[in-house]
């Protein structure tokens, strides 16, 4: 909790971008393909597993930073699921994933009116096979900054 | 023309586990232009119900329709059927090969193949079984994220809607003349409802967040949509023909509320929840009251569809890591499994309450509830992501 308040502190304190929309040729930005922001957006999951694993902590810390600091920036939150089970259920269950990632991004400074959390469920998976490892990587939530 | 004594002599038997024996049919080459392909699609019709044992014989059996009485006493199946295409019309007669009664006999004008020989079908297993056939009715599916609408044995097949991105859960309005669907096509799941005649399409939900699950009410002027704009996922009451503003919140959970079906009599719905640590299936009234569980066995128990006559509920369930299909009656602790897995998903009832048409690994499976024969009929095996069987 502590390490958050701090985050928080740092957030607010950060006034750079304030009120401005990322470019491409802003080297911290999404928009730029060379930015670890636009590198690093997806955050992975193990099975039947909702939270969100420390070590995605940094990243999100990143992403909520530079939220915080482009207010008028939004993203939407795509929470997906592996092929096993029922379309709507699994719609559901990615919801889950998305709202987790939404969480952490408001605790880092994100503003809720920013984020869209939403699901694919099991509709759109990255890798088409049936084994563990396939699973694996479907299992995740994608962070997908609006273009305007 | 019905005779008196068919009736009597072919109700279908039941077994003492009240389950419906097959009957065995000889189905007689029909003649006369397009005779044998009329005579192929009635063999297919009453062998994808599961309720016959089909003979296809390359004999006629007959002279310009009329039956062979002696040629079809040497038949090895209780009941032979006979027939004749003329250039307008078409008759058969369907004979008792041991009695040598003629069971049935009649004459229709001949109109589109298929949809004369559904006729006749529908015809033929009425006259057998005293239930209303189903050879008539369609189903709508999704193949490669096309949305499309064909007869109930996947024939006639049309397309309702191309979607650039994935489509699921159909939903027939009780009218047949609209499909609610989910459609991810503008990046979020957004349910549209369609006219399959016009083609003309509204957005019927889009609230932030997930917009899926798409139910029908009895008299089609609502639907119940999973929404989850206030929690993870809650089930909401809108308008069925025009775009929602405000939904009317139906369930209160924290947890996963979903894939909502009304009762035929529209006094409530089952959907799944998750609020017992797993999914399971759970009925609440409209006017209020607590919901009930209503299934117990199994990790997972999915995808409800509440049979036409109100009766019994089919769903999907997970048992030792596989998918199958079962059925239970409404009110009642019986359930009885309908298919074996692995991955048998998304079942949906006929409008007789009788047949099951459901996915199994991308391939419509339809399955007879009376007796668990299920035929996977062979233009329907590829791709499938999501099928419904619609109404009368």
């Amino acid at each position: 909790m502590t390490a958050l308040s701090l985050v928080l502190v740092a957030c607010a304190n950060n006034k750079t971008h304030e009120g401005t929309i990322g470019t491409k040729t802003e080297k911290f930005s999404p928009f730029n393909p060379d930015s670890r922001l636009a590198k690093e957006r997806t955050v992975y999951f193990d099975y039947n597993r909702y939270d969100v694993s420390p070590a995605f902590f940094d990243i999100l810390k990143l992403h909520a930073r530079y939220l915080s600091t482009h207010p008028q920036q939004e993203v939407r939150l795509e929470g997906n699921t592996d092929a096993r089970g029922s379309s709507e259920y699994n719609l559901a269950l990615g919801q889950r994933r998305s709202v987790a990632v939404s969480h952490i991004l408001q605790q880092y400074g994100a503003r809720r009116t920013q984020l869209e959390a939403i699901s694919y469920g099991k509709e759109r998976p990255t890798s088409y096979g049936h084994t563990e490892a396939d699973y694996a990587l479907n299992r995740r939530t994608d962070i997908q900054y609006i273009e305007k | 023309m019905l005779l008196p004594t068919a009736q009597a002599d072919l109700s279908i038997n039941l077994n003492s586990h009240g389950e419906s024996k097959m009957i065995s049919l000889t189905v007689a080459k029909f003649t006369g232009p397009q005779g044998e392909a009329m005579g192929k699609i009635i063999a297919q019709d009453l062998r994808l119900s599961g309720q016959f044992d089909i003979d296809e014989s390359q004999l006629t059996l007959a002279n310009n329709g009329i039956p062979n009485i002696r040629e079809i006493s040497l038949n090895k199946t209780s009941l032979t059927l006979v027939g004749h295409v003329f250039e307008k019309q078409v008759s058969y007669t369907l004979v008792d090969s041991i009695s040598k009664k003629r069971l049935k006999t009649d004459t229709m004008p001949l109109g589109l193949l298929r949809k004369t020989a559904h006729t006749i079908s529908n015809a033929l297993y009425e006259s057998i079984t005293g239930a209303k056939g189903i050879f008539l009715t369609h189903i709508a599916f999704v193949q490669n994220n096309n949305l499309y609408v064909a007869d109930f044995d996947g024939f006639n097949k049309q397309l309702i809607h191309a979607s650039r991105q994935r489509l699921i859960s159909p939903a027939w309005s009780p009218d047949g003349r609209y499909l609610a669907y989910v459609s991810f096509e503008r990046n979020k799941p957004i349910v549209y409802i369609q006219d399959i005649k016009t083609r003309h399409r509204i957005i019927a939900a889009n609230f932030k967040g997930n917009n899926s699950a798409p139910a029908w009410s009895p008299d089609g002027n609502t639907l119940a949509v999973a929404l989850s704009r206030h929690a993870l996922s809650n089930i909401y009451l809108i308008p069925s023909h025009k775009t929602a503003f405000n939904a009317q919140q139906i369930t209160f959970s924290t947890q996963i509320d979903t894939e909502p079906v009304f009762f035929p009599n529209g006094s409530g719905i089952i959907f799944t929840s998750d609020r017992s640590g797993t999914p399971q299936l759970y009925r609440k009234g409209l006017s209020g009251g607590q919901a009930q569980r209503i299934t117990f066995v199994g990790n997972q128990n999915v995808s409800p569809k509440i049979s036409p006559d109100g009766k019994k509920v089919v769903y999907s369930t997970l048992r030792d890591g596989r998918y199958s299909i079962a059925i239970k009656t409404l009110g009642g602790s019986d359930e009885k499994a309908i298919s074996s897995g692995p991955n048998d998903l998304s079942p949906s009832f006929a409008p007789n309450s009788t047949h099951i048409l459901f996915l199994s690994n991308g391939q419509i499976g339809i399955a007879n509830a009376l007796n668990g024969q299920i035929n996977y009929p062979n233009n329907l095996s590829k791709h499938i992501t999501s099928a419904v069987w619609g109404p009368f």
